[in-house]
């Protein structure tokens, strides 16, 4: 499965992109925490971020229990508090 | 600050010529223009996103705004607290505030709050208010700011900034997400690097939410995060529910309807 994956302020810093495309080759379902813990290994500065880490499936805000199937969108982001 | 004489019932000759291009927006009319005058809306925190925020409120002719701050201009404030000026740098930001507002609209009433948000002050500061906008800078203050409107049932216009990014959704006691729901943890930070115009930005999402709400006008930002990526030009609505286990909006009833 491929899933499009969106990232936001701090994430999109650790990461250094504003998105990616995870190629999850015969994995059919995971989940989007595990996800993000695949994404921690590749690009580790993203694991200090893990505790505050939000996550959206489809443009709905999920848990880190919620299932991500082959095409959906997903985005990851820390909480804002500046003004 | 200078009592608001006028009537709440009826728009003077003069409001209506300064309101004139807004009552013209189809559907807006003096009803609602009326609606906004009888509001009264305060601004928490008067830094780069109360800045806009407050101005836009006090043009548009909300009757009675309050502006809290218990801090005092620095210089590394001027970049994007566009109501601060550098002769006003040491001095309150709350009364630095109040006094510019007050001169943008002289037909309303404006009072300076040189206190901070505390679990002691709030739910008095927060009492007989319509609306809430939440620009404060920092998650501590945020969450105190949602605890007390959940128990007075006000509207929350929740609004923050870092970088070119920007987030606001509106908060409904009992209806929509709270703060504790959309954000459980905070995010620790000692300095949050922002762009003037992305502070200013957040603040005016924020005032329009609440002239909205105030006005009676659809759809709002409720049940939603707006994300705005100014560097990337992105933006996303976010659909946010209830967190069914939040020990701060749990058993909340609405005021609405
Ligand atoms: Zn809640």
């Amino acid at each position: 499965m491929k899933v499009k994956v969106l990232l936001f302020a701090q994430h999109c810093e650790a990461v250094g992109k504003k998105e990616i495309e995870v190629d999850l080759g015969k994995i059919d379902k995971i989940t989007a925490g595990e996800l993000y813990q695949r994404l921690a290994r590749e690009y580790p500065k993203l694991k200090k971020l893990a505790k505050v880490t939000l996550a959206v499936v489809n443009n709905d805000m999920v848990n880190a229990r919620a299932l991500v199937k082959d095409g959906d969108e997903v985005a990851f982001f820390p909480p804002m508090g500046g003004a | 600050m200078k009592e608001n004489k006028q009537p709440l019932t009826t728009l003077s000759q003069q409001e209506q010529e300064r309101y004139d291009r807004q009552v013209s927006i189809k559907g807006f009319g003096r009803k609602r223009q009326l609606k906004l005058k009888k509001a009264r809306i305060i601004v928490a925190g008067i830094g780069g996103v109360g800045s806009s925020a407050s101005m836009y409120l006090a043009v548009a002719g909300i009757g009675s705004l309050t502006v809290i701050d218990s801090g005092e201009v620095e210089l590394s404030n001027l970049n994007r607290q566009i109501l601060h000026w550098e002769k006003n740098l040491g001095t309150s930001k709350a009364l630095s505030a109040a006094t510019k507002l007050k001169q943008l609209n002289p037909d309303i009433e404006v009072t300076a709050r040189e206190e901070s948000i505390t679990e002691d002050s709030v739910l008095k500061l927060l009492e007989g208010t319509d609306g809430v906008i939440d620009c404060l800078d920092n998650f501590p203050s945020r969450y105190i700011l949602n605890d007390a409107a959940l128990k007075l049932g006000v509207p929350v216009f929740h609004a923050a900034c870092s970088g070119f990014e920007v987030r606001a959704t509106t908060i409904i006691p009992g209806v929509t997400p709270c703060l504790r729901c959309l954000y459980p943890r905070e995010l620790h930070q000692a300095k949050v690097p922002i762009l003037g115009s992305i502070a200013g930005m957040a603040g005016n999402i924020a005032t329009t939410e609440a002239i909205k709400l105030i006005a009676g006008l659809e759809p709002t930002l409720k049940n939603r995060l707006l994300i705005y990526d100014g560097l990337h030009l992105r933006y996303n609505l976010v659909n946010i529910s209830r967190n069914p286990d939040c020990l701060f909006c749990k058993g909340v009833r609405t005021n609405e309807g």
